[in-house]
């Protein structure tokens, strides 16, 4: 059973809720992807609003930020990189006035900040909106450092101006042409110890001055010792950043950062909107703008934290670039180049912002959810089922409650398949149904009609192991399994007398025959104790058989074979026919036609190539032209037989069909009796491998329904009948006395109780309680008999009247809840 | 009168055992731990009970389901 | 079945019509296990707080040798009961202004009716006012629990006290901020999931329920709330400390 530990870990496979590259890349980490899908909609005021949750300075920063995020923007393979910071420049234009500034009600602790450069504007705006009282010293007459050097075509005064207006309304105070205390200062300026006695913290944002405080020892190098992930000096309380920092040899994250946002090289080497506004590239100090501001900002998260007395250096890994886990597929995406602005320097007009913000992609993963209708249908992603699943909260789907989710999904893999992290659902979801039976908060509804049916098929009305007719063991058994028995009787018939003629030394060593339900749905159910229980009655058999190869003809049974019973050594019927050669006899080949067919894998054939090689071998030798439906092999779908999903969620387990059957105009084939009735019964034309090999008419056989439960039932008690008695001779037990019942049962009525999971035999039983009991009710205006009855768990109503013999049903209906009658 | 029976099927129903038309009585419908009490049609002499269709398939369904999503 | 606007599902029949006369879940199987443990004597006096039409107040008088007495804010209910029990000492009243002098009750009993008032605190000070030292409150109503899930409750445009449903931390020390020490606590879902039955009965399904009976609110809404905080019942038992 999973412990939370590895619940976590599969939970953080899921990589939905990363950020996007473009997010990840950036220093500060704006949220490209959610101000693009803003500006998509015409919105630049909601665009504006979202850049300014992590950008102070939106006005100064789009127009001289270097863009890392286009560097990794996933567009720039399909196309061209977003023009990211031009369109960031849009929602400034065209967002609109800014709001109020929101900030925290005032807290009684100070903090100055030393440079009134960028990094340092970016502390004093952080630090005043979290409440803090902020000053600024600036031994210049004016804030903003070197951003007034840049040329005005690249960023207008007027953006400075407008931007660093919001220092004002923050209630920042500003001493400018106010050095603080260094070396050669003129005796008036405040040493920085003098700071230390007024401020609880200090921010150096001096540039490579920092080394002349006469306050900090030095290291070897000259320099004065930074924490380079806290940016605390070697002084208690003060903490230094800027641009400078980046010159130094930190090693690792910082150094990366630098190689990364500093090089030296040819300015058309960077892909941004220089291009859009043919000025030349800057001086190679502005490469580091937006790296200023990240260390503001890194310097009062560590400010903020030092004065609430919290941990400076918890959870901290994700400041500052990174590379995302997250997966965008970038397949069918076409090619687009960017938008060019009419008039580059102004930038983009609404009309060509919005055009431009088309072009993103919107990158997230949801590759699972691409391919499966059962992760669509909860409108979630597996990190958030996991989550909700674990704490057993319901989803937010109606009145749906886990218990839903868990029950609903095929365990058929594909997620894990197609994951980019192998992230499989179903292995959660099979271990929450064995804790919820364990836990007993199991509904009887969701699995009881398909481990009856288990039950069944093990019961002596089907179940047999025969060694050959005169053997004492068997080299091989053919296990063709419960549900091709019930659909196609006739094949396996067929199929045994195969094996015994075909399979090397069959005549010497004997081919047996075994009839039962390997396991899977109490496996799927969550039902360890059923499965153990038929686990064992198997390996009974197994041995008194002399522990013979299994032959199996169902990709499910093989699966439970290969994974529960080590032991026992298996073959794929598909490979044995493969390698054997096909039955003599009428087979239908394809003709001079050359017929196509699209093959559709069982979802239990996914990591089984072998036995998807020899079903198309086979397909192939019959002549017939193949067409693999988009996915397929590794990547099949489940038809809905899989987990019991059409059990537990039929209109899920519609939708998953006709999802599957609308992928290709072809008749389908396929090599599973429960694929190819799940197919048919939603109308799509399907062949069974063995209708090819064995049919007497291919083209009507696609079309024919396959029986329905109670069908199912007899055909397997048939098969079991006519085998004893025709290959050993033997006469099964006499039947039990309701099974003689004879029916009459109109096609509308039939298929209300297939649709209502009503079999023959729950009438046959009513009805014989009824009439040996006299307890019925008497319809006096139909005339017609009502009756009912509870053999095991489900109470059973049937409507009916005798007819000579037998009896005519004309409706029945079923309940759980159980009647306490008696007295009057 | 219940308002589980539809007064159609008031004169409709008889027991066959006992030859007697159904009248309105108690019962007991359960599950998973859970009793109510309903008023229904049975035989007054040996207690068979009547459920209707609709009452099984419409609100004894939907109870079933809630009892057995929590 | 028609309903009048104005009315809460306590007035208006969409409760009754599924539970009968109590509108609560446990009916009387809950008053008996808490009165027990309130430890009464002959003669002690218990004050039903939100006796709706008194039919618990008239059982206690019956089954034990006690005498009871009701309040209610709902003219409608206690016209009800004073018509079914006209011998019964009844008042209108709002839980935080008892018409009861200090010091008096031996136990004040509020079932499912804590909840449906808005101001806890003021509740609570008055069931500490009116009661005698080491008299016993004995609570039975909703609660979250899972506190995370409140504030979707609390959204809810409800007049029936599930919208103000408290997690068993708050009630608690609440409680022991008025001065009472508690003694017994126990949660009760089984009788929530029963009284989901016996809605669904009534109404055909919780969806028609609420509709009847919270037409401001969409049903969906409702039971998505409801699974979110997780919500079930408790039956508390506490003293007055000394």
């Amino acid at each position: 059973m999973m412990n939370q530990n590895e619940l976590r870990e599969l939970e953080n496979r899921c990589i939905q809720e990363h950020s996007p590259p473009c997010t990840a890349a950036c220093p500060i980490h704006v949220d490209v992807r959610g101000m693009i899908a803003a500006i998509q909609q015409g919105d630049f005021a909601g665009g504006l609003k979202i850049l300014r949750k992590s950008v102070p300075f939106p006005g100064i920063i789009s127009h001289i930020c270097d863009q890392p995020c286009q560097v990794v923007c996933k567009r720039g393979e399909a196309g061209a990189a977003i023009a990211i910071a031009p369109l960031e420049k849009a929602c400034v234009n065209w967002g609109g006035a800014a709001g109020a500034i929101s900030a925290l009600p005032q807290k009684p602790k100070r903090v100055a900040i030393v440079g009134g450069g960028l990094s340092g504007m970016t502390v004093a705006y952080d630090l005043a909106r979290k409440g803090y009282q902020i000053a600024i010293y600036e031994a210049n007459s004016h804030l903003g450092g070197r951003l007034w050097e840049i040329s005005q075509d690249r960023l207008p005064w007027s953006v400075i101006l407008q931007d660093m207006g919001v220092l004002d309304k923050l209630g920042v105070e500003v001493f400018l042409d106010t050095s603080v205390g260094k070396v050669g200062s003129n005796g008036r300026c405040p040493p920085l110890v003098l700071l230390g006695e007024h401020y609880e913290a200090v921010y150096l944002g001096t540039g490579t001055d920092v080394n002349e405080f006469y306050d900090f020892p030095l290291d070897a190098q000259g320099q004065v010792p930074i924490d380079p992930i806290t940016y605390m000096t070697s002084q208690d309380g003060i903490f230094a950043g800027g641009s400078f920092l980046h010159a130094r040899d930190f090693g690792g994250s910082i150094a990366q950062l630098v190689s990364q946002f500093a090089p030296q090289q040819n300015p058309q080497a960077l892909p941004d909107g220089d291009q859009q506004t043919g000025v030349a590239l800057s001086q190679p100090v502005w490469r580091s703008a937006l790296l200023s501001v990240m260390d503001g900002r890194r310097a009062a998260t560590s400010i903020d934290r030092y004065l609430q007395k919290v941990s400076l250096t918890a959870s901290r890994s994700n400041e500052g670039p990174y590379t995302t886990r997250l997966y965008t597929n970038m397949q069918g995406i076409p090619a687009l180049p960017q938008v060019p602005a009419v008039d580059p320097l102004q930038g983009y007009a609404e009309g060509e912002a919005i055009q431009e913000a088309q072009r993103c992609i919107q990158c997230e993963c949801m590759e699972c959810v691409k391919v499966c209708e059962y992760l669509k249908h909860y409108r979630g992603y597996p990190k958030k089922y996991l989550r909700e699943i674990y704490n057993n909260l319901s989803i937010v789907m109606g009145t749906r409650h886990s218990n839903k989710l868990v029950n609903s999904c095929s365990l058929c893999g594909l997620c894990g398949e197609v994951c980019p992290e192998d992230l499989d659902m179903g292995i959660v979801c099979k271990e929450s149904r064995q804790v919820m039976v364990g836990q007993k908060r199991m509904p009887p509804s969701a699995h009881d009609f398909a481990l009856r049916d288990m039950a069944f098929s093990n019961s002596d009305k089907f179940a047999l192991a025969r060694n050959q007719p005169g053997a004492q063991a068997s080299l091989y058994a053919f296990f063709p399994g419960c549900q091709l028995s019930a659909s196609s009787p006739e094949y396996v018939q067929a199929l045994y007398a195969y094996l015994g003629l075909q399979l090397p030394e069959a005549q010497a060593k004997g081919v047996g025959l075994i009839l039962r339900c390997c396991g899977a749905p109490a496996d799927w159910a969550g039902r360890a104790d059923l499965f153990q229980a038929a686990q064992a009655e198997f390996l009974a058999e197994f041995e008194m058989m002399g522990r013979p190869k299994l032959v199996l003809a169902c990709s499910s049974c093989y699966q439970v074979f290969k994974n529960y019973f080590p032991d026992v050594d298996i073959l794929s019927l598909w490979e044995v026919i493969d390698q054997l050669g096909l039955p003599a006899g009428p087979q239908h080949r394809a003709g001079a036609a050359r017929a196509s067919l699209a093959i559709h894998d069982p979802c239990s054939t996914r990591y089984e190539s072998h036995i998807q090689d020899s079903a198309r071998n086979i397909l192939h030798r019959l002549g017939y032209e193949l067409c693999e439906l988009p996915l397929s092999r590794e990547k099949t779908e489940c038809c809905s037989y899989g987990g019991l999903m059409w059990l537990a969620n039929p209109e899920l387990a519609a939708q998953t069909v006709q999802r599957r059957i609308a992928e290709n105009p072809l008749d389908y084939v396929t090599y599973c009796a429960m694929c190819r009735d799940f197919f048919v019964r939603q109308g799509k034309p399907t062949l069974h491998l063995l209708d090819l090999i064995f049919g007497a008419d291919p083209q009507s056989l696609a079309h024919q329904p396959g029986p329905g439960y109670s069908l199912r039932h007899e055909n397997r008690a048939r098969l079991k009948r006519k085998l004893l008695k025709e290959i050993w001779g033997e006469d099964m037990d006499a039947s039990k006395s309701y099974e003689n019942i004879r029916l009459f049962i109109a096609p509308q009525v039939q298929k209300l109780l297939d649709e209502r999971l009503i079999l023959i035999e729950d009438i046959q039983q009513v009805i014989e309680y009824a009439e040996r009991s006299g307890k019925k009710l008497l319809n006096k205006k139909t005339g017609r008999f009502l009756a009912h009855y509870k053999p095991v768990a489900v109470t059973y109503w049937v409507e009916y009247v005798p007819q000579g013999e037998a009896y005519e049903v004309f409706n029945a209906y079923s309940h759980r809840m159980e009647i306490g009658e008696g007295g009057a | 009168m219940s308002e589980y029976v539809n007064p159609g099927d008031l004169n409709t129903w008889e027991c066959v055992n006992c030859g007697v038309p159904l009248v309105i009585g108690k019962i007991q419908i359960a599950y998973l731990g859970s009793a109510y009490p309903v008023d229904l049609l049975k035989c007054p002499s040996c207690g068979l009970v009547f459920i209707p269709e609709e009452l099984v398939l419409g609100k004894m369904a939907e109870v079933e389901k809630a009892l057995e999503d929590k | 079945m028609a309903v009048t606007p104005g009315q809460s599902m306590y007035e208006n029949g969409s409760l009754s019509k599924a539970t009968g006369e109590i509108l609560r879940p446990g009916g009387m199987d809950l008053t008996d296990r808490m009165l027990a443990l309130c430890e009464l004597s002959v003669g002690d006096v218990v004050l039903d707080v939100g006796c709706g039409t008194a039919s618990t107040v008239q059982y206690m008088i019956e089954a034990y040798p006690i005498r009871a007495v009701g309040i209610d804010r709902s003219e409608l209910l206690l016209q009800t009961g004073i018509h079914n029990h006209p011998h019964l000492l009844l008042a209108c009243a709002w839980g935080r202004s008892l018409p009861v002098a200090s010091g008096q009750m031996a136990a004040v009993l509020a079932e499912c009716s804590l909840s449906a008032m808005s101001n806890a605190n003021e509740v609570l000070a008055e069931f500490q006012r009116v009661l005698c030292p080491g008299g016993r409150l004995a609570l039975s109503d909703l609660y979250a629990r899972d506190p995370q899930g409140i504030s979707s409750l609390r959204a809810l445009p409800l007049s029936c006290g599930l919208r103000d449903a408290l997690s068993q931390a708050d009630l608690l020390e609440r409680l022991r901020a008025h001065g009472f020490e508690i003694l017994v606590w126990e949660d009760h879902s089984e009788l929530l999931k029963y009284l989901a039955g016996q809605l669904i009965l009534a109404h055909g399904s919780m969806g028609g329920f609420w509709s009847r009976s919270e037409p401001s609110a969409d049903p969906v809404d409702i039971q998505i709330a409801i699974s979110k905080a997780n919500l079930s019942y408790y039956l508390l038992v506490a003293r007055k400390s000394a």
